[in-house]
């Protein structure tokens, strides 16, 4: 479904990704570990053809999105639906308006069917009384829950979520974590999730992704990731404090 | 071994050098500086140009391409409302109270200066034109350019800072159109109502301290502004209030859209917007006044 293929892109000096490849299969949940500022962010930027490689492919049901302008370019777009680490809310547009801002935007759907299915996704999410709030009104949970029915409003057919459950709770991390297994379950799409908290990757992950110095060093179910031997692997899972036999080169 | 005669004894003093010699010194440094790691005085000129015409150039495309966006302003009504609101209505109060005081101190001091000379009734001419032609505009192009213009590259550039307009982009929502060209439009329309409110109420501010205090009747007051005024004042406040209005949407919005992603970043967007906005409205006011010269 989603491939990146020896993929470069640097910021001046910065080599982020350096020969990042990947393969996402069709409705699996795949998630990108690894440290801060470190490209997980800017490989979700390359797949929604937000940012263009220096080389690479990066294709989404085979078609190459790095080669795509306008139309074409939008139309992939379609396809996704992304949730940002800071929810993204536009903030003088209530949680409603927020989550009907892509209908009203991209579809000639009239209001009723526009509030129909706005309903629809703020239910789902569990905000079916929080539509009037405003997003500076709104906990952080109900503003990452509105992200999502954002996200998902278009039926989208690809959902990328970045860092999920940054800045939670560990409760309200859990139900957001719940909410990715229960969105895979009910509307089958694919995701990708990229975080460093690893108690979410374990428990939405089929499978998981360790990028380190700007390449997947390791792909595994989240168990075969639990047990990996890769010393930069463990460091990571284990939280462990950089030893310079592992530690990443600079990038 | 041998001895070096000009080096001085440990302990002296080094000769006190003239100031052509420290001069030459100071700028031997500065234009070597590259050899250290710093950009030399052509370096720092050169990537100042570019910076301009890089700025200049974005500016123009956003211009036209928000242009070309107003094909949809009726579906952004209600946004364009709001903003005209934000834009508009609520910088009324700051335009009305420095037209005022701006019409008031034009006619104290007009009125101080043709009195000696029994032509004091000429306030009214003189405070007319100078409101219409040119202080009007110009002071409410500027009040908007420091209110409004600052507003919206703060906005906008901390929108990038918090990626939204990274989430319009992911929606495959185009931000000139969904941000821009509503503010565009209500510049275009907000800045000229607001410049005619200007010249309207620095007139009358000017009439209350002609007749207060330099004791000139309401009716020779106004009988000399409206024998002063001719409709192209009002046609040049009106046009130069449209292209500031542009203006200081372009560049606000423009800033906005490029500013750094750090709250740093957002400050110099600002401050970039205000100085921008200031420097285009001197340099336009002058140009549309000698076209409009040209034309009458």
């Amino acid at each position: 479904m989603i491939d990146l293929i020896d993929v470069y892109k640097a910021f001046g000096p910065k080599q982020v990704l350096n020969g990042f490849t990947l393969h996402v299969e069709r409705g699996e949940t795949f998630v990108i570990i690894g440290r801060n500022g470190i490209g997980k962010t800017v490989t979700f930027k390359h797949i929604m053809g937000l940012m263009k490689p220096e080389r690479g492919q990066v294709l989404v049901e085979g078609q190459d999105i790095t080669k795509l302008r306008g139309r074409e370019l939008i139309a992939e777009r379609d396809k996704f639906g992304m949730v940002f680490q800071g929810c993204a809310l536009l903030n003088w547009l209530t949680v409603t308006e927020n989550v009907a801002l892509p209908l009203r935007e991209r579809t000639r759907l009239s209001k009723r069917e526009i509030d129909d299915r706005v309903r629809e996704k703020l239910t789902l999410m569990g905000l079916q009384s929080a539509g009037h709030l405003y997003p500076a009104e709104c906990s952080g949970g109900m503003k990452k829950r509105a992200a999502v029915a954002r996200a998902i409003v278009r039926d989208p057919e690809i959902i990328l979520y970045d860092e999920p459950t940054a800045g939670l709770d560990p409760i309200m991390a859990s139900v957001v974590n719940d909410l990715i297994i229960e969105l895979r379950q009910k509307l089958q799409i694919t995701a990708m999730v990229v975080t460093h908290d690893m108690l979410s990757a374990y428990r939405v992950a089929d499978r998981i992704g360790m990028l380190s110095g700007g390449q997947i060093i390791e792909i595994g179910t989240p168990d075969q990731i639990r047990n990996s031997q890769n010393p930069i692997v463990r460091q990571f899972i284990e939280g462990r404090v950089a030893d310079p036999a592992v530690a990443e080169q600079p990038t | 071994m041998g001895v070096d005669n000009h080096a001085p004894p440990p302990g002296a003093q080094r000769p006190r050098r003239g100031i052509l010699e420290r001069t030459g010194a100071a700028f031997s440094t500065l234009w070597s500086a590259g050899v250290t790691g710093h950009r030399n005085v052509l370096e720092q000129v050169g990537a100042g140009a570019l910076r301009l015409t890089e700025a200049i150039g974005h500016d123009a495309l956003l211009f036209a391409r928000s242009v070309v966006a107003c094909g949809g302003a009726f579906r952004k009504r209600r946004e364009i409302a709001r903003q005209m609101f934000i834009c508009g209505v609520m910088s009324f109060p700051v335009v009305v109270l420095v037209a005022i005081f701006a019409g008031a101190v034009l006619a104290l001091q007009a009125g101080l200066t043709l009195r000696p000379y029994g032509i004091a009734e000429k306030i009214g001419a003189i405070v007319a034109a100078s409101m219409t032609r040119e202080m009007g505009p110009i002071m409410c192009a500027l009040i908007l350019a420091g209110r409004v213009g600052s507003a919206m590259a703060a906005e906008l550039g901390t929108m990038r800072v918090s990626e939204e307009i990274d989430a319009l982009h992911a929606m495959s929502i185009d931000p000139v159109r969904f941000l821009v060209m509503p503010r565009l439009v209500t510049m275009f329309v907000m800045a000229p109502v607001l410049t005619v409110f200007a010249d309207l109420i620095g007139v009358l501010g000017g009439a209350v301290v002609a007749y207060h205090q330099v004791g000139v009747s309401y009716t020779a007051y106004f009988n000399e502004a409206e024998n002063v005024l001719v409709l192209v004042d009002l046609n040049s406040s009106v046009i130069k209030a449209m292209v500031f209005g542009t203006l200081i949407a372009v560049v606000g919005c423009g800033r906005g859209l490029r500013a750094a992603s750090s709250a740093e970043g957002v400050g110099k967007a600002t401050k970039d917007s205000v100085v921008a906005s200031f420097i285009l409205i001197i340099i336009f006011n002058y140009l549309i006044t000698s076209i409009v010269q040209h034309l009458y």
